[in-house]
């Protein structure tokens, strides 16, 4: 590191310093010594010169000599003590300054004052500048110029030689002193200058030179580093030159490729390690690089094959790279033995294969599991309920029940394993279809209101007013969390209530976030079991599953539903005071509704007062929140005291309530009560009540009736059902009482015209087949077909079912619906007896021992075939494979419907009507009736064509949404291209598709269009433009249809 | 160092040169003017008396010769005079060193002090007699150099000068010091 200029000025001057005092020191001591050799020499010149005196034949010493031996010492001992003791000191200098002039003095006076002495001041002041220092020059000069004075003016011959001297010859020679030290002075400074620089210099060569051995001591512990990395790496390190001749080779070079460094450097690397097959590559690879600069694997890891000195091939990872050395290209490899790694892949390659085939094992084997499991429950409830519809005793029907119940505990049981084991490999796929939100929530909770009735709970539902009802995501599994939330709070609560409520998270353009909470006042859970009932095949409390059954998995599947929702399950609980779980889920907001929203006469409604009679509060708060929202005036109270009260008080006030929602189960007076006692009295004219119940007992409806009480409504009330209920029955109030409005000028909701009345307890009587919705309308107790009937041509249809219980089960339920069956036990049977005789339709256990459903239909449809193709009987597959994949696998493999194992009568049934096959009994089909008609649609009609399936349905009408808008644009292309044989063929298939769908009118335009191609012009643009209008019409109804079709499909698979 | 200086500048004893060219004076007299310089090989203040001589009788021309008398003791061994004085006396042109063993010619002089020179002219008669330096072995400008130029240039000159120089005799009271 380069020393600063201040740092550098410092050692400047430092060195200058010690080279001045050096040469101090060192002229001192010459001077000291020229001291020793003057005296000596002014002794032996005395001594030679003059080294006696005579005096005739005698001889003395002469005086110049004992002056020498004197005078000399005296003026050499204090120079030469200074130096001794003083050496480099400025007195020191000054003394031996003063001293060699005084030495010359006495030369000069030795010899006589011969001018050539006097050379020796000069040669003095010339030996004295080598100090440097001009103040000993000074000095000295002074010295030599006060010993002329003095001597020249008092013994003139001593310095000058001559008697009687000039008394300014002093200053002449002063003057020539002053003139040698003015160059001597000059010379002084230079040199001290010069000598300041060179210390300058060398002050900064020695920085440069710390620096630079600093540096190098940086560099040579890099070299060392490096050299260390390269000598211990643990990856192959050889460096090429341009000719790929090798000069550098570590030692894990060594040990991979069995050659010796020393026998390798300057070898060509291509010869020794380089399998033969790639080394013109690797040549021509280093050649085009150095003539274009582009190389292939330059600056990359790439996996190569390379060669050991044994010759045996082995692959590497090779990372090149290339650098420049003194002008030298150089490349550098990075090699690594990658056969343990490959070995280990390959290895790992195989585990995964292994462990694919492994969780597709466990597949197969759950849905083998589930087949195995679901045939036989097939059998017992089935049976179970052909007893059921026997006569029998009282403990029969009990016990009966119970092993019904069981039956249906187990495949629900089975349900959730299904769903746990897809929700695990990852299979579980939500559906994204549009769906609205409170008539979901409603139609979920009608069945829980049941279960919350008989253990005299209040199920209550609060879905708040700014939540939008038109979403897009997966009703279905949202229907299943809630019934799993719902069902567990039903289940841990003895007393209280149960509320659901639903409210916004969060929301922008596209999505919102639906908060949801079910709350109960059940027992609650301990806050260290909280987070674990969340694990699968886990409760509270291991004995819960014995007092409550279940199988501990409804949360954990709940849990992970609401995951792939985008939401979070998480569960607030106090043990003894309840519990409450919430989940968010994150969905769409639908661009548009599936029906336009029913325009409400709000004016008939505004500011009417109304009264809420529900000693719950929470269901008080519920309605008072719904009426206000609608412009009305509630008033809640939660007893019939209390509402007398308020009455009375509305009638004093001349503003009377118009409407009255009672709840039937209160203490003390119930609704009922209540209504009979408003009912008898005449000071209420013009009165609507609504009954709110739990209950869904039919006297109760018939009591309603007599009391003049307009709607029951099952609790949890749904906002839209208490307007469309609140509505119907001001509406009919006013009707006979003479008021508007008329009934058409209430229009009612598109979606289906709801009745209010729910679940068949409607006080008109109207909605008895709503009982269709759970499936259960085929187990009345009248049979749906009597034997011996030959009046009805009965369709001849053969069973294949290896299971005997099962066989028989099908066997009875279809020849109680008029048909004739043959059943069979084998695929090989099936084919033959298929092969004898013609039958309407087969149908075919898919499982089987050794010709199984799929391989029999196989063979079946083969013979069709080499029949010339003319027939096609229908087979509906039996499977116990709940996974819709397995459905599909049946359709692909020739089958023409199917029907899941354990199958109801209706299903049975329905499938059969798929597949064209209806039961001649005119009460079997009623079994299969669809539970609307009219509209865009003719529901019964499509329905029939279903077959009852509502799956099928859904799946059809989603292909028909997916598909239909191609299809529309390729018509559209066609009628603007007049292309009339493809607009004739499009047309065509698209009434085929709407046909289907019972959708007669858009049917109806698509045959117009396919018409029109015959005339062209302009019928073929407007037909188009009425197909247009009719697609855009039918789009939200076959949405709806599909909305419904999922839910009867949960609930017929659940 | 005073007694140096005095040492150096103490005149020896004067000369007493006889006013006429002595018949005893043992060495032949030139045409014109004769010196006749009375030394002591081995004075070393001699030296700057013959350096002085030199430069009179460049100055003199070929109007003087000289004579330089060189004491020699009468038991001094050969070769005792022949110094550089007697080598430089040689070499000066017009000048003859001249053995004068026992000093015989120089008491003839009157020459007491080394460096005693007596100036004879054509006549025979002194016209100078003194010594050549300003002090004992000292060169340079003195009165004796100044007045044998003023002589030969014109006749006229001082007659006496100091005479600086070891002395010609041995002191009697003192026990002779045996020469080497």
């Amino acid at each position: 590191m380069p020393l600063s200029p201040s740092v550098a000025g410092t050692r400047a001057d430092q060195l200058f310093e010690e080279q001045q005092r050096s040469t101090y020191v060192r002229i001192d001591r010459a001077f000291a010594i020229l001291m020793v050799v003057q005296v000596i020499g002014g002794v032996v010149l005395a001594a030679s010169l003059t080294p006696w005196t005579y005096a005739g034949s005698e001889r003395s010493l002469h005086p110049h000599v004992i002056a020498a031996l004197t005078l000399g010492p005296a003026i050499a001992v204090a120079p030469i003590l200074m130096v001794w003791f003083r050496s480099g000191t400025l007195a020191t200098r000054h003394v031996v300054g003063i001293s060699q002039m005084l030495i010359g003095a006495l030369l000069i006076h030795v010899t006589g004052g011969r001018i050539e002495t006097h050379f020796h001041v000069f040669g003095s002041l010339a030996c004295l500048a080598f100090y440097r220092d001009s103040g000993v020059l000074i000095s000295a000069s002074i010295t030599v110029i006060l010993d002329h004075y003095l001597r020249g003016t008092y013994l003139p011959m001593s310095v000058y030689g001559v008697a009687t001297a000039n008394p300014w010859r002093w200053l002449e020679h002063a003057g020539w002193v002053a003139f040698t030290d003015i160059f001597l002075i000059w010379a002084c400074r230079e040199s001290r200058h010069m000598r300041q620089a060179l210390a300058d210099q060398r002050a900064l060569l020695e920085a440069n030179s710390e620096a630079m051995k600093q540096h190098l001591v940086r560099v040579e512990a890099s070299e060392a580093r490096s050299a260390a990395i390269v000598r211990t790496a643990l990856d192959c390190i050889i460096t090429i030159d341009a000719q790929g001749r090798i000069c550098e080779f570590n030692h894990a070079a060594e040990k991979t490729f069995g050659y010796v460094r020393e026998e390798v450097i300057g070898h060509d690397m291509a010869d020794l390690i380089i399998p033969p097959a790639l080394r013109s590559a690797h040549r021509e690879g280093i050649k085009r690089y150095l003539q274009t600069g582009v190389a292939r694997v330059l600056d990359r890891r790439v996996e190569v094959m390379a060669m050991r000195a044994n010759g045996s091939e082995f692959p590497v990872e090779l990372a090149l790279t290339s650098s420049s050395r003194g002008g030298e290209l150089l490349f550098t490899a990075y090699i690594r033995d990658i056969t343990e790694r490959r070995r280990a892949e390959s290895e790992l390659l195989r585990a995964k294969d292994a462990a694919i085939a492994a969780s597709r094992a466990k597949s197969e084997f759950v849905a083998n599991i589930s087949h195995e499991i679901r045939t036989p429950m097939n059998g017992i409830l089935g049976m179970t309920d052909l007893v059921l519809e026997t006569d029998l005793t009282a403990r029969q029907r009990e016990f009966m029940q119970m092993v019904k119940s069981s039956g249906r505990a187990l495949l629900s049981v089975i349900n959730d394993v299904l769903d746990f084991s897809r929700i695990e490999a990852g299979k579980l796929l939500l559906e994204v279809i549009e769906f609205p939100l409170r008539q979901t929530i409603a139609e979920t909770l009608t069945p829980l209101a049941l279960r919350a009735h008989e253990k005299n709970l209040e199920l209550l539902c609060d879905v708040h007013r700014n939540v939008p009802d038109q979403l897009i995501g997966d009703p279905s599994r949202l229907r299943q969390v809630l019934v799993n939330l719902v069902g567990n709070a039903l289940k841990f609560t003895e007393e209280g209530e149960v509320l659901l409520t639903v409210g916004l998270e969060n929301q922008n353009q596209h999505e919102v976030v639906l908060h949801v909470a079910v709350r109960d006042t059940g027992i609650g859970i301990p806050t260290d079991k909280q987070q674990s009932i969340f694990s699968p095949f886990i409760q509270a409390d291991g004995s819960t599953t014995r007092r409550f059954g279940g199988t501990g998995l409804g949360l954990t599947i709940s849990s992970q539903l609401v995951e792939l929702m985008g939401g979070r399950l998480w569960v607030e609980s106090t043990e003894g005071k309840g519990s409450t779980f919430h989940f968010t889920v994150n969905l769409r907001r639908a661009a548009a509704t599936v029906a336009a929203a029913p325009s409400i006469d709000w004016g008939t409604l505004q500011g009417m007062r109304a009264l809420i009679v529900d000693d719950n509060a929470t269901n008080r708060r519920i309605l008072a929140e719904m009426l206000g929202n609608w412009g009305l005036h509630p008033t809640a109270v939660d007893g019939a005291s209390a509402a007398n009260a308020a009455i009375n008080d509305s009638i004093q006030d001349g503003r009377p309530f118009r409407l009255i929602l009672l709840d039937y189960q209160m203490p003390e007076t119930d609704g009922l009560m209540l209504a009979s006692k408003l009912a008898s009295r005449r000071d209420l004219p013009g009165l609507t009540m609504l009954l709110l119940t739990s209950s869904d007992r039919p006297e109760d409806a018939s009591n309603a009736r007599e009391l003049g009480i307009a709607s029951i409504l099952r609790k949890p009330v749904v906002q839209s059902d208490l307007l469309n209920a609140v509505l119907m029955a001001l509406q009919r109030t006013a009707s006979a009482a003479g008021q508007i409005p008329t009934p058409h000028a209430i229009p009612l909701p598109a979606s289906g015209a709801r009745e209010p009345m729910l679940n068949g307890s409607g006080v008109n009587g109207s909605g008895a087949n709503g009982s269709g919705t759970n499936g259960s309308g085929a187990s009345g107790h009248t049979p749906a077909y009597v034997e011996g009937d030959e009046s009805i041509d009965r369709p001849h249809l053969l069973l294949a079912e290896d299971n005997d219980i099962n066989q028989a089960l099908a066997v009875h339920i279809l020849e109680r619906a008029g048909f004739r069956v043959t059943p069979v036990g084998t695929g090989e049977q099936a084919v033959t007896a298929s092969k004898l005789k013609k039958f309407d339709a087969i149908l075919m256990d898919v499982h089987m021992p050794k010709l199984d459903g799929f391989a029999a239909t196989a063979l079946i449809r083969e013979r069709e075939v080499l029949q010339g193709g003319t027939t096609h009987v229908p087979i509906v597959a039996l499977t116990a494979h709940a996974m819709s994949e397995d459905r599909d696998r049946c359709l692909r493999a020739g089958m023409d419907s199917y029907v899941a194992k354990p199958f109801t009568t209706p299903e049975l049934l329905r499938a059969l009507a798929v597949v064209g096959i209806h039961p001649p009994h005119p009460q079997a089909k009623a079994i299969i009736a669809p539970r609307r008609t009219g509209g865009i649609i003719d529901r019964a009609e499509l329905m029939a064509r279903m077959g009852g399936d509502e799956g099928l349905l859904r799946r059809l009408i989603d292909m028909f949404l997916v598909n239909y808008p191609k299809q529309l644009s390729e018509l559209h292309e066609a009628v603007r291209q007049r292309d009339v044989e493809t607009l004739r063929r499009r047309s065509h298939t698209l009434r085929g598709a709407l046909s289907l769908f019972a959708a007669s009118e858009a049917a109806d335009a698509a045959h117009r269009l396919e018409k029109s191609a015959e005339f062209g012009g302009r019928a073929i643009d407007e037909a188009f433009r009425a197909l247009q209008a009719e697609l855009a019409r039918l789009e939200p109804t076959l949405n709806t249809l599909a909305l419904e079709a999922r839910h009867m499909t949960n609930l017929t698979d659940g | 160092m005073a007694w140096m200086v005095r040492f150096e500048s103490s005149p020896g004893a004067p000369a007493h040169a006889p006013a006429s060219w002595p018949a005893q004076a043992g060495v032949a007299r030139g045409r014109d003017y004769t010196l006749v310089m009375s030394a002591h090989p081995r004075c070393p203040c001699t030296r700057a008396s013959l350096d002085e001589l030199a430069i009179v009788m460049a100055a003199s021309g070929k109007r003087m010769t000289a004579r330089v008398l060189f004491f020699v003791p009468e038991d001094a061994p050969p070769g005792w005079w022949e110094t550089d004085l007697w080598r430089t006396a040689g070499s000066i042109p017009n000048v003859t060193p001249v053995l004068d063993r026992g000093g015989t010619l120089q008491r003839v002089f009157g020459a007491e002090t080394s460096g005693s020179v007596a100036v004879y002219d054509a006549a025979g008669r002194l016209q100078f007699n003194g010594g050549l330096t300003a002090a004992r072995g000292q060169r340079g400008e003195n009165p004796g150099r100044l007045s044998l130029i003023s002589l030969i240039e014109s006749g006229e000159a001082a007659r006496m000068t100091p005479v600086f120089g070891c002395p010609l005799r041995t002191p009697t009271a003192r026990d002779a010091r045996r020469l080497d």
